[in-house]
């Protein structure tokens, strides 16, 4: 259930434009963490 | 068994002398295409004194080293696992004596780092283990350096981001828009302020 992290994607086809800055607030959106906490919790009580 | 044979017994827990503490976590949600241009927007913004990046393979450890140097600014040493003792020795040597600002590596520090001038750690890849995360992360005690670690989380992380929070009992927040200085540059630290306005004389 680990997968192999993508050097292709890391290294070849990132996104070279660095003449803006990396908006991590955008990013952070896309991902909520509290959620996912109780997501795997419920997961783990369930099993 | 504890109880009955040992005479109040001192209890140590050798993970102890690894510490978080003094060390801000934050994260920052990329994908795999994003890490790059993520690390130059830090490399641009924070004030680093000197940063250790960890990588989970010793490819990856190429890799990034060399595409830090294409970005050109930034100097960068790199050591890993398949490199010969005596040549990762001698890297390690002069980043501690401060002659690259930045050191890209895997996993081979065993007892976490003690090198002062390290202010900014970042997980470039997110580990998969409690132990390799306080191993990158935590300071022996003896150093009760402020820095911040910066770890940079996946999709594919978010278990593994879960369940180091879980183990070792720690927070890592969410990275805010601005980072208070006073969390990691020596200068900016509450106690030199401080002392300073005490030297100073008002």
């Amino acid at each position: 259930n680990t997968p192999k992290r993508n050097n292709s994607d890391c290294f070849n086809n990132c996104d070279d434009n660095f003449k803006d800055d990396f908006d991590f607030e955008k990013n952070l959106a896309l991902f909520d963490k509290a959620a996912v906490a109780m997501e795997i919790n419920s997961a783990a009580n369930s099993a | 068994f504890m109880k009955k044979h040992l005479n109040n017994p001192y209890e140590i827990n050798l993970m102890d002398e690894l510490t978080l503490k003094g060390v801000t976590q934050y994260y920052a949600f990329v994908q795999e295409r994003q890490k790059v241009h993520c690390l130059n927007t830090l490399f641009s913004k924070l004030q680093i004194n000197q940063s250790i990046i960890f990588c989970n393979s010793t490819q990856r450890v190429e890799l990034l080293a060399k595409k830090i140097t294409e970005l050109g600014c930034y100097s960068c040493f790199y050591i890993h696992a398949r490199m010969d003792q005596q040549h990762r020795n001698r890297v390690f040597h002069d980043f501690r004596q401060g002659l690259g600002r930045n050191l890209v590596c895997s996993d081979l520090f065993t007892r976490g780092i003690d090198i002062q001038a390290v202010n900014v750690v970042i997980n470039f890849d997110f580990p998969k283990h409690a132990e390799t995360y306080l191993h990158r992360i935590g300071r022996s005690g003896r150093y009760g350096h402020l820095g911040i670690a910066i770890n940079l989380i996946t999709y594919d992380d978010r278990f593994s981001l879960h369940k180091i929070e879980q183990e070792l009992a720690t927070e890592i927040k969410p990275i805010p828009k601005v980072i208070n200085k006073e969390l990691y540059v020596a200068e900016f630290s509450p106690e030199n302020i401080e002392e300073q306005q005490q030297n100073g004389g008002g």
